[in-house]
């Protein structure tokens, strides 16, 4: 693995005292990506929240390129380069396209030393929305939506984006469209992406790898596939969708970690 | 037995109050309207979460429902009573439903504007007084033990009623507070979705608490005609009473029983008993106002409550109830 | 006619401090009732500025503006900020305490006796029959123009953008980038600029007292329920409505009832589109 960009050690979080997220740690580089799989209320969110500085973790740090973020204005550590795509997209209603990726511009154009405005970039990227500057953004289909959510996020120059089901509610076909952006977000944008899901197979196409997460805590996968009678076991107590691809053992192999 | 302590203190201060001279007992009389109006308002605002800024509309209901029964149709006090709250009682049950199709903050707007329409109309139309309002209501006679001279002007009898009324009305709330009706209001104001979604039929609880509100303001503006045997529409406006109500329920502790007696002594009776000038009372309220909700979110009761407990932190078990419903309601919609 | 123009100018001067309560209460979320304060303040200013210093009505109403600003900042930081996660009751009861001791501070020191500054814009002009004072058609003017210039500074800068984007998903919007404090400031800034300048202007042109924020407060509500939308350009039709209504009224009930018809009207509105006045309700968990 080349030098971390996030890493999160040992990080607690909760509501009201529970603990939701319970000792979790992970770390990913520059390109690289990690799929948090879990079923609902595993804590998936919460993780990526507890990240974007929205939770106040109980316990643990968040690094940015070595830097400490774990207390920081959810708002300071967007303008520090972490942007978080929410779940349900969540885009500004009332805004057009364009407006809404303007509002993406300001965490990047906070930071010294970012590179060229990536307007062009993102827009040749998501020719889709090239169309619609000027639509309200509220009036667009889910998939759409999701494309701006991911684009708006864009805009802030990420060094490391955090998807949270972005598969949610959408066609297959358009569950692969935006799988292949995100890949492509990761490879040749070179941003580190922390993608979370219910099912595996919406995000072995994005990243690399991914870990289970049960009861707070993240499992390891072991992408080789030796035992895939425990790894579907491991699905099913997670409550996890089982991977349609995996019952075909494929799917499990396919998303070699590089 | 703790439990009766407080009403036994309340009974003994008002009797000790009852002993003064007149003009200690006009002091104390208007201050006990003032918390019986809040303690209505509490039904609403507290239990139910509508936070109403037009509490003074039936409060006004009351006191000039009973003004123009006594002095044009020589109605007694319990007559006028019946009469004048069952008219509050139906106006609000008119314009409750409407106006509680808005909600939170668009809710007190336009309770807001219930109060500037009624202070309009009361002080534009001279059949109701107008601006000089209607004098001349007529007390009843003093009460058979106070003897043929004993309470001349039937004050302390005045005085006495209002009493009665204040522990009756304090122990509606009470009543009502302990009810499953009250602890169904309080779920409705933590996640009213929540309650739809559990088959509650949200709106009638709600019009009822407006309505009970409306009706306990109203037994206050009957009192308040018959001490004060004049009725004008000042004290009814937004400021003189409805925000008023609003800042005892406010710094008491929303949805307390002894809240309002509590605010309303700090408030009410001890700017009036300690003379202070009309600005001096004003600076009281707003910095109190200010000061409660910014430090001590949970009001007075809270505050007393936290100093008896030596400062223990404590969750509602309400409010774990309902986040353990929500949770069940959540997986459960998600995996359907 | 004559009371149809003078509602028009009035109307102006309502749609200016309702833009800059949409700008508080739309972006930040917070019931600013004290907003009507602030124009209480800054005419209170403008008047001493004029009449005990001297100043030209230009700085005196720069000096109304200022303490507009700063009043403004001050509840803005010293109270709203530290309660931003407290139910919105609670913001409403301190907003509310803060009217009552601005008002009372307000009357001991100015007492409440109506005031004019002195030395603004004199003469008149005549449109068919009615005769139209200058001081009106700039009242006018510089309301229209300064609701224009922010419906522009809104729609045109990043961080008009920002705010928009704030009002419609304050959450989000942190996860963008968005500095929601320094967006506080701005809004809080900006919204209390206009109700200064409101303040200062009418103080030029018609008395001013005390005792006139919380009506103010109503006024600028009935003005944004009547728009209907968080936009700052609708707030100027929505202004001028109100100021026909009440003329209008005015002429039909002399003997009083003008109060009753605006509110009536308001109700009407509220009950018609009980799901908020900005379209989008707070969604707050």
């Amino acid at each position: 693995m080349s030098e971390s960009l996030l890493t999160v050690e040992s990080l607690v979080a909760g509501y009201h005292g529970s603990r939701v997220i319970d000792d979790v740690s992970f770390s990913v580089g520059p390109g690289e990506g990690l799929g948090v799989v879990g079923a609902n209320g595993a804590g998936k969110s919460t993780l990526l929240r507890t990240i974007s500085g929205l939770v106040a973790p109980a316990s643990g740090r968040i690094l940015l390129e070595g830097r400490d973020i774990t207390r920081l204005s959810p708002d300071r550590i967007a303008r520090a380069g972490v942007l978080h795509v929410p779940e349900g997209r969540r885009v500004f209603s009332g805004l057009t396209v364009h407006e809404n990726l303007r509002t993406g511009t300001i965490a990047g154009a906070a930071r010294a030393g970012s590179s060229a405005d990536p307007y062009d970039a993102v827009l040749d990227l998501f020719p889709r929305l090239r169309e619609r500057l000027n639509q309200q953004a509220q009036t667009m289909s889910g998939g759409e939506q999701q494309m701006l959510a991911i684009a708006r996020a864009l805009m802030g120059r990420p060094s490391v984006l955090l998807v949270d089901e972005p598969a949610m509610g959408l066609a297959p076909v358009v569950v692969k469209r935006v799988a292949e952006h995100l890949r492509t977000i990761r490879e040749h944008w070179g941003v580190a992406l922390v993608v979370a899901e219910q099912s595996a197979n919406n995000v072995d196409g994005i990243v690399g790898g991914h870990q289970l997460l049960v009861d707070g805590r993240l499992r390891e996968v072991d992408s080789g596939g030796s035992d895939r009678a425990n790894l579907l076991a491991a699905y099913r107590a997670a409550g996890a969708d089982v991977p349609t691809t995996a019952r075909s053992g494929r799917a499990l192999t396919d998303g070699k970690n590089e | 037995m703790t439990r009766f302590l407080p009403w036994a203190a309340l009974v003994a201060g008002l009797g000790i109050l009852g002993t003064g001279s007149p003009y200690l007992l006009t002091l104390a009389a208007t201050s006990a309207l003032a918390i019986m109006v809040a303690i209505a308002l509490n039904v609403s605002m507290g239990l139910g979460g509508s936070v109403n800024l037009g509490v003074g509309v039936f409060y006004g209901c009351g006191a000039y429902g009973a003004a123009l029964l006594n002095t044009k149709q020589g109605y007694s006090l319990g007559a006028s009573l019946v009469v004048a709250v069952a008219i509050a009682v139906v106006v609000s049950l008119i314009v409750g439903p409407l106006l509680l199709r808005t909600r939170s903050l668009y809710f007190a707007i336009s309770t807001l504007a219930l109060n500037g329409i009624f202070v309009d109309i009361v002080a534009s139309n001279d059949d109701l007084g107008g601006e000089l309002g209607i004098p001349g209501i007529t007390r009843p006679g003093p009460l058979p033990f106070f003897g043929e001279d004993g309470d001349p002007g039937s004050l302390r009898t005045m005085y006495l009623l209002i009493c009665v009324a204040l522990v009756a009305v304090l122990a509606v709330f009470a009543a009502i507070r302990g009810h499953r009706v009250g602890r169904t209001l309080e779920a409705i104001r933590e996640d009213e979705l929540l309650c739809q979604s559990l088959g509650y039929t949200t709106l009638g609880y709600r019009v009822f608490a407006f309505t009970v509100t409306a009706g306990l303001a109203a037994v206050a503006g009957v009192f308040y005609a018959f001490v004060i045997q004049y009725v004008n529409p000042g004290p009814f406006s937004f400021l003189t009473s409805s925000f008023q109500a609003f800042v005892i329920v406010a710094v008491g502790g929303a949805a307390r029983t002894w809240g309002p007696i509590l605010a309303g002594i700090v408030l009410v009776a001890g700017p009036s008993f300690l003379e202070f000038s009309a600005t001096t009372n004003q600076y009281v309220y707003g910095g109190v106002l200010l000061a409660i909700v910014i430090f001590l979110p949970g009001g007075l009761a809270a505050g007393v409550d936290r100093l008896a407990r030596g400062g223990a932190a404590t969750t509602s078990s309400l409010r774990r109830t309902l986040a353990r419903l929500k949770h069940t309601r959540e997986s459960e919609g998600e995996l359907s | 006619m004559q009371e149809l123009l003078n509602g028009v100018a009035q109307g102006t001067v309502y749609a200016l401090i309702a833009a800059g309560l949409v700008l508080i209460f739309g972006v930040v979320r917070v019931p600013h009732f004290a907003h009507g304060e602030s124009v209480m303040v800054s005419g209170m200013m403008t008047c001493w500025a004029v009449t005990s210093l001297h100043l030209p009505v230009l700085l005196g109403a720069a000096v109304g503006v200022a303490a507009s600003v700063g009043y403004g900042l001050f509840l803005c930081f010293a109270v709203y900020w530290p309660m931003r996660n407290h139910p919105e009751w609670n913001l409403l009861a301190s907003s509310l305490g803060a009217v009552v001791i601005t008002q009372t501070a307000a009357i001991a020191i100015w007492t409440s006796t109506p005031r004019v500054t002195p030395g603004g814009v004199s003469g008149s002009f005549e449109i068919g029959d009615a005769i139209i004072p200058w001081s009106w058609a700039v009242l006018a003017a510089i309301s229209a123009a300064v609701i224009g210039a922010t419906a522009l500074l809104v729609s045109r800068t990043t961080a008009g953008v920002s705010m928009k984007a704030m009002a419609a998903d304050a959450e989000t919007a942190q996860l963008m980038g968005i500095p929601v404090r320094k967006n506080w400031a701005i809004a809080f800034a900006v919204g209390s600029a206009l109700a200064g300048v409101a303040g200062s202007v009418y103080s030029t042109v018609f008395p001013v007292s005390t005792t006139l924020g919380l009506d103010v407060t109503f006024s600028a509500l009935v003005v944004i329920i009547l728009a209907g939308i968080g936009s700052v350009a609708h707030v100027l039709w929505g202004g001028v409505l109100l100021g026909v209504v009440e003329a209008v009224a005015g002429t039909v009930f002399p003997g009083g009832y003008q109060d009753s018809m605006v509110f009536l009207f308001m109700l009407v509105v509220l009950v018609a589109r009980p799901n908020g006045l900005f379209g989008l309700e707070r969604a707050r968990d």
